[in-house]
């Protein structure tokens, strides 16, 4: 009998799935080249690390390292254009549901990092029927707008399944990100600002 | 243009239908056996699980459209697209396709394929495609279950939707491994009385090309491609379509080749070797040298006669009578020993019979498929075809008859040959490459493109 693979051993091939398409999404509709580094784990030394790799290209990034508290992510992707950045988090599960638990530790990271993009992906699985119901009715659990001092922020969050055998998503147009090419739509939105 | 549409597209072209109605259209998925539920209900549950989750739920989030599914029992699977389609007609329009009926019959591709601008979006295209059109039945191999083979099956005319296809595949590496194109010189080169040749275009390429560059989006796919390549002991990898040696063998000329449905480019042409379109389509991977190799000895491979024609007794007579050149000749009836005929061939399957030079002649190969096909008893024939070797069968007969004869009527000039019995009959046409290559010249729009003239009475004479 094949051996369960620990969720952990798919983040590889979600985050390599994910770039590829935001990047292909980006090079089709601004002719123009996005950077994408990843962590997993730690948010704040992930990205000093990060910074410490890429010092040109992720010096925007700098003022945010020093404020992030701590974190733990399953995995995150810093997207930036040199000039500005952008933050995703990935929350990975690999349940047979994945719940309103689930979405809330989403919620709450993207909360505490400032991080504007949240995806829950669940591994060849999709939401409990609680969930799917929450996320088709109440907006305000997947575009969160919260002021922090006198800063406005928003925070865009969507729910996917990783088909695991067709390496791709699975969409479950819950959440405001609804696809990946909604995802990239967003992003050039916040680099031509 | 971004990665979902372009997924979607490729399904779009693949399979789309399009009707009057502009709040619905449908994409066919001509699964066949593969997708029966009748066959396989398991699949059969996959199938939907595919519909629902990828196409359901993309199509949802990319242009809001709901989706249902219908399937046959032979195993065509109808998606249902509901909803206000206007935005995903003017995606169509904006590339130049016109939503009327079966979108592949007459799309051009080309400004898609402008926008696949990296070979991720040429994958998602292609995932589209092969997720709609892909078969990868078990009689999808080349030869033995060695070599597994993906399959985009295309029905109708539209040439350069294969070309731009077969361009866009190549340019991602899946190279493909043969194309059979919608063409009577591929689907039937040796008989010039078969009239279903329309058994429409065939873009195969290896399993573990496509795997490897390729892609698909359903789950039930891809595990068809695993099984499917399991039953191999090795990987393969393609070869590039500029250095592959090409082999031709003898075709018979078609009346088909002036089908008024074949494009311009191609009709009034004939073509020896699938690889010969793409140089008349000038392919910028076609293997031109290799073409050009086999102009030179045209004579012997472009045959102006059945190269076999298995028939019934009535249908043979029945062409004869409605061919002038055949039905004006004087036949002499011999009775022929099958076992020295047998003993010929053993001695040299090259050899030609009843010729008037050692260069023309009658090919005893054909000759004895000819004479399989008439002695063979019906379970001994898959329609037309020998079960096992065609001289297995003659092996058998002759064993229990040992002086079995058959009736050959033998033409005053080399027109085909003509072997009767047991209600059957079959034509076997000469050799005769000095004759045949006056008929050839090139056409004056195209260097690779080949017109063959009809053969008259004057060029057997004075052949």
């Amino acid at each position: 009998m094949a051996k369960e693979r620990h969720e952990v051993t798919y983040y590889p091939e979600i985050q390599n799935f994910i770039e590829t398409q935001i990047k292909s999404n980006f090079r089709a509709k601004c002719l123009r080249e996005l950077e994408m580094f990843w962590g997993i784990g730690e948010l704040k030394s992930n990205l000093q690390r990060i910074l410490s790799e890429n010092p040109e290209k992720c010096d925007c990034v700098k003022d945010f390292i020093q404020r992030t508290p701590p974190l733990n992510l399953d995995i995150f992707a810093l997207v930036t254009d040199g000039i500005k950045y952008e933050l995703i988090i990935l929350e990975v599960k690999k349940m047979k549901s994945a719940g309103l638990k689930e979405w809330s530790q989403l919620i709450g990271y993207c909360l505490v990092s400032g991080a504007k993009f949240g995806l829950l992906v669940n591994i060849d699985n999709g939401a409990s029927y609680r969930l799917d119901q929450l996320l088709s009715t109440e907006e305000h659990l997947f575009h969160i707008r919260t002021i922090v001092g006198d800063e406005i922020r928003q925070h865009f969050l969507g729910f996917m399944q990783w088909d695991s055998v067709s390496k791709c998503f699975d969409y479950s147009n819950l959440g405001i990100i609804k696809s990946l090419s909604e995802l990239t739509n967003k992003l050039i939105s916040e680099f031509s600002q | 243009m971004d990665t979902d549409k372009a997924y979607l597209l490729g399904l779009i072209i693949g399979g789309g239908i399009f009707g009057d109605n502009t709040n619905v259209f449908r994409i066919r998925l001509p699964y066949r056996k593969w997708g029966s539920y009748l066959e396989n209900p398991q699949r059969a549950g996959q199938i939907a699980g595919d519909i629902f989750r990828k196409v359901g739920q993309m199509f949802r989030a990319i242009y809001n459209l709901t989706v249902q599914y219908e399937a046959m029992p032979g195993g065509t699977w109808t998606i249902l697209c509901e909803g206000d389609t206007t935005a995903l007609r003017d995606d169509l329009l904006h590339y130049g396709i016109v939503c009327e009926g079966d979108l592949k019959e007459n799309a051009d591709i080309s400004k898609i394929i402008d926008d696949l601008v990296d070979d991720n979006l040429k994958r998602r295209f292609v995932a589209g495609l092969a997720d709609t059109i892909g078969s990868m039945a078990r009689s999808q191999r080349r030869f033995t279950d060695e070599h597994q083979i993906l399959s985009l099956e295309i029905k109708g005319y539209n040439y350069k939707l294969v070309c731009d296809l077969c361009r866009l595949l190549y340019s991602i590496n899946c190279i493909p491994d043969q194309v059979n194109w919608n063409h009577p010189n591929i689907h039937c080169p040796s008989n010039p009385y078969y009239r279903q040749w329309n058994k429409g275009f065939k873009l195969r390429i290896l399993l573990d090309q496509f795997a490897r560059f390729g892609a698909f989006a359903f789950r039930t796919k891809v595990e068809t491609a695993n099984e499917n390549r399991r039953l191999q002991q090795q990987t393969h990898t393609a070869e590039r379509c500029e250095t592959r040696a090409v082999h031709v063998t003898p075709s018979t000329v078609h009346p088909a080749e002036n089908d008024p449905r074949l494009p311009d480019e191609i009709r009034g042409g004939h073509y020896i070797h699938f690889r010969h379109f793409c140089a008349v389509m000038r392919c910028e991977h076609a293997p031109y040298s290799e073409i050009n190799k086999y102009f030179d000895n045209l004579g012997e491979i472009v045959n102006p006669f059945p190269i076999l024609c298995k028939e019934s007794y009535l249908r043979i007579e029945e062409i004869i009578r409605s061919d002038d050149l055949l039905s004006r000749r004087n036949y002499d009836i011999l009775s022929i020993d099958i076992s020295s005929l047998l003993s010929l061939y053993n001695d040299n399957p090259l050899l030609l019979l009843f010729g008037n030079s050692p260069k023309n002649g009658y090919p005893i190969t054909e000759i004895l498929k000819a004479v399989a096909y008439i002695i063979a008893d019906d379970d001994e024939l898959n329609g037309r075809r020998p079960k096992g070797g065609y001289i297995q069968i003659i092996e058998r007969h002759i064993q229990c008859t040992p002086n079995l004869r058959i009736e050959f009527r033998k033409p005053d000039l080399l027109t085909p040959l003509v072997i009767v019995g047991n209600g059957k009959g079959a034509l076997v046409g000469a050799v005769n490459p000095d004759v045949y290559e006056r008929l050839i010249t090139r056409s004056p729009d195209n260097e690779y493109k080949l017109l063959v003239r009809r053969i008259t009475e004057d060029d057997l004479r004075n052949g």
